[in-house]
């Protein structure tokens, strides 16, 4: 199988784009209230150790990404079923954002368009994405980013003549359950999520540092999502922020410079769009990968086509509604990913470092091993 | 045979995805009927909507007078149970679907306003096409259709006049400019009561022309009452929304003489304290004006003089915001200076004493103490008083 | 029978569930074909396993109305009604 291999700035970039996804778009974190920021700087410290697991089993099994480790460490069956789980989670991932983002095109721009139209379309770049490979989604992501930074530094320089901080007060007053609360809403969703990360990529000597790398895209793509929300939740105050399905359309709405520059919601489209199907096309490609792996097969993409139209159909029934995706995402998601987040990656995490233990101790282990991966 | 049936799938597969393509819902420019502004009035549970329409062909011929661009606005009236229900009766009278993005100006009845003003403002911020950015107003004393039925002497439409006197308030420092957006935040935030401003109609030589007033007060989503112009720039200076304006100073030495001060520029701080567990407002309002007029052969311009002039303006000053703020205490209990907002923001302890929905009743008997710091600059082009030759 | 009088109707009639049942009718000809002659039985069999159900539900969910959203049939299981 032929391997493919992205360089240090590549996976960075896909980290942030990953990160900065459909989180920009969503209201992520509104038990937080006023206190949205350190809600987001809470969920990245939580995040610091996960990360620091997911790049240590990675660094562990060097040239192996998370779908071999698990058949090499579990053994055949419990590996495959294991990565049938984390296959099906990056399929409900996939689904999920591809429903936000055909939640926003319809709700905010297309109401009389049928919802599922914007979600083919996407669904279709996801599955062409993955037939071509992770190189080029790399490579798209590539050309992406700096259009979304020039994007977003503009928006957001636009922005600062309505950004009042009287709607950030009282900071950090007797709620610090609602700043935990949302921070482990953030931690789940979009920061955690990450893992799909490990079933694509790999260390390798082009990429040694794995900690490096997940680090740097930890801290950089939080630091947009933390720019991001402050600004928002200050031009349009925590209740509305609240009310609304997507207050970062809201609050771009209120740019009026001179009477000149105005309407620029389209830029948050923007955003969404090239990060959001970066974001799909990751999931969607680790689903295809996890689903060829548990079925035992060597290639993957042909279950593109097949897994494309049923993550269509999975993503269009999904829900029926807004205030049922709002409601999932809010009450449901975070119980859902724990185990995939969390619990799995530390369990692996600890057998690993028996078995590396193991191996260093007996070189015949070692030898054996090599020959059979 | 197996290259013509490829070649045929290929053929059908174009024409499909030919047919698919372009806009699912697209609109030509000539398909829509374009929203400029829109009255809500209410009788009988049947709310009354009335919007100003614009007809970009017609009056071609008034191209040219007064800065019109031609453009001759047309009325349209309907109305239904809800908003909603009006505006989608309104197609079988307008005959194009109702394109809201451009609408500048909303315009709610006294009574639908008395009634409870969120039957009207959902729907607008739940509506795709409506922006938050629209101007909300309500009007005093009439029906809010009256109001778009007036006509503007040198704007095409209503809406378009009211659009740009509320776009530059600051001119007269006695209009409070609100958008539906700010509306909604001011409704739903804690410790402050919503404001907008007041439209009438009024009688000019013949025609019935708009004239935007002074504000409204709301407490929660109800209309309470009125404040008047004068009123309504305290209100300004409170709420530190104050940009430019005039005040009016009288001299100690000639009672009749009146100064006209221009106000360049003003700041307000508010800070709160706890007197026997009262809250008390202290406001700071520094204002930085010049002298616009001199209405008699006194001195305010030597140093004497302009000292005297500022103390006996902060003195007059101090006392009208003091009465506006015991009038609105008393009157009307809504909090529309944000006393509340400030106490939740700057000292949360406090306001976690108060038991939740306990503002309005703390809120009479908050204390304030104003200190107002009037700065003069210059004396416009004239170094001394008009003086009269002997 | 269909009437074409212009492209709107054109599209309500068909319904983007067409498009969409063509497209990967399309694409699972040529693809299936491709394996069938690279001898990949196994991928094969798993391709149109994941591929003629999600055919079939294309075809239901064109002729139904208001389904009910995964998320509410959870709901109903879990025994959880909606707020």
């Amino acid at each position: 199988m032929r391997r493919e291999l992205l360089s240090f700035k590549q996976i960075v970039y896909l980290l942030i784009l990953f990160i900065t996804g459909s989180t920009i778009i969503l209201p992520v974190g509104t038990e937080a209230k006023q206190d949205i920021w350190a809600a987001v700087i809470l969920a990245i410290v939580m995040t610091v150790p996960m990360v620091l697991v997911y790049a240590r089993i990675l660094s562990l099994f060097p040239e192996r990404n998370l779908l071999e480790i698990n058949e090499q460490i579990l053994g055949k069956i419990v590996g495959r079923f294991i990565n049938f789980m984390f296959a099906f989670y990056a399929f409900t991932l996939c689904a999920l954002v591809l429903d936000n983002f055909g939640q926003f095109i319809n709700v905010t721009a297309m109401p009389e368009t049928p919802l599922a139209i914007p979600m083919v379309i996407l669904c279709l770049l996801a599955l062409w994405a993955t037939k071509e490979g992770l190189e080029v989604i790399a490579r798209s992501g590539e050309i992406y980013f700096p259009i979304i930074v020039f994007a977003a530094a503009f928006t957001f320089l636009f922005l600062t003549p309505n950004l009042n901080i009287q709607r950030l007060q009282p900071p950090l007053h007797q709620n610090s359950e609602g700043i935990v609360s949302a921070a482990l809403h953030l931690f789940s969703f979009p920061f955690a999520e990450t893992v799909i990360f490990m079933m694509i990529i790999y260390s390798s000597k082009k990429t040694k540092a794995m900690t490096k790398v997940y680090l740097a895209g930890l801290v950089i793509g939080g630091a947009i999502i933390l720019l991001s929300v402050t600004s928002v939740m200050a031009v349009i105050g925590p209740e509305r922020y609240q009310a609304t399905y997507f207050p970062a359309y809201l609050a771009v709405q209120t740019i009026n410079v001179g009477d000149f520059l105005q309407r620029v919601e389209v830029v948050v489209f923007l955003i969404a769009i090239f990060a959001g199907f970066t974001k799909i096309s990751l999931c969607f490609y680790a689903a295809c990968k996890g689903f060829s792996n548990a079925l035992g097969c060597k290639e993957y993409p042909f279950l593109a086509v097949p897994l494309g139209l049923l993550e269509f159909l999975f993503a269009a029934n999904l829900f029926n509604n807004t205030k049922q995706m709002a409601r999932w995402a809010s009450e449901v998601y975070l119980y859902f990913a724990f185990p995939f987040q969390v619990a799995l990656p530390l369990i692996l995490w600890i057998v690993g470092e028996v078995k590396q233990r193991g191996r260093q101790g007996s070189p015949e282990v070692d030898l054996h091993d090599e020959s059979q991966g | 045979m197996k290259k013509s049936a490829c070649v045929l799938l290929v053929i059908w597969h174009l024409f499909v995805l030919w047919s698919m393509a372009g806009c699912w819902n697209f609109r030509e420019i000539r398909d829509l009927a374009v929203v400029i502004g829109a009255s809500f009035d209410k009788k009988d549970d049947q709310i009354y909507l009335t919007v100003e329409v614009l007809n970009p062909k017609g009056g071609e011929q008034d191209r040219g007078t007064s800065g019109s661009l031609g453009i001759k606005p047309q009325l349209f009236e309907g109305s239904g149970k809800t908003v909603f229900e009006a505006v989608r009766n309104m197609i079988s009278k307008v005959g194009r679907k109702l394109y809201w993005s451009h609408a500048r100006v909303f315009i709610v009845s006294e009574d639908v306003a008395k009634e409870g003003i969120i039957q009207i403002i959902d729907w607008i911020n739940r509506d795709a096409e409506v922006r938050p950015q629209t101007w909300i107003l309500v009007s005093k004393g009439q029906a809010a259709g009256d109001i778009l039925r007036t006509r503007s002497k040198l704007f095409d439409t209503v809406s378009m006049q009211i659009d740009t006197l509320l776009r530059s308030q600051g001119n007269s420092g006695k209009l409070l400019a609100v958008t539906v957006g700010d509306f909604m935040e001011e409704m739903q935030k804690p410790g402050v009561g919503a404001v907008a401003p007041t439209v009438e109609s009024m009688k000019d030589e013949r025609e019935q022309i708009p004239e935007v007033t002074g504000s409204a007060l709301f407490r929660e989503e109800r209309l309470v009452g009125f404040l008047n112009g004068e009123e309504t720039m305290y209100l300004l200076f409170l709420r530190n929304q104050m940009k430019k304006g005039t005040l009016i100073a009288a001299t100690a030495d000639h009672p009749k003489a009146n100064v006209s001060l221009e106000v360049f520029r003003s700041h307000t701080i508010k800070t709160v304290r706890l007197v026997d567990d009262r809250p008390v407002v202290d406001i700071w309002i520094d204002c930085l004006t010049g002298i616009a007029e001199i209405s008699k052969e006194n001195d305010v311009i030597s140093e004497r003089g302009s000292q005297k002039l500022t103390e006996r303006t902060n003195e007059r000053l101090q006392n009208k915001i003091t009465d506006t703020i015991k009038k609105v205490q008393k009157e009307y209990g809504t909090d529309v200076f944000g006393f509340g907002n400030l106490i939740y923001r700057e000292r949360p302890d406090i306001w976690g004493t108060i038991p939740k929905g306990g503002w309005s009743k703390v809120f009479p008997t908050v204390g304030t103490n104003v200190n107002v710091n009037i700065m003069l600059r210059g004396s416009a082009k004239l170094s001394e008083p008009t003086r009269v030759g002997e | 029978m269909l009437s074409f009088q212009n492209r709107q109707e054109l599209v309500n009639e068909l319904e983007y569930h067409y498009f969409i049942f063509v497209l990967f009718s399309f694409f699972g000809l040529v693809e299936a074909r491709q394996l069938y002659r690279q001898k990949q039985r196994k991928e094969l069999a798993f391709y149109l396993f994941l591929l003629l159900p999600g055919l079939v539900f294309t075809v239901y969910m064109a002729t139904q109305v208001g389904l009910l959203s995964i998320a509410e049939r959870l709901d109903f299981w879990l025994g959880r009604m909606p707020q």
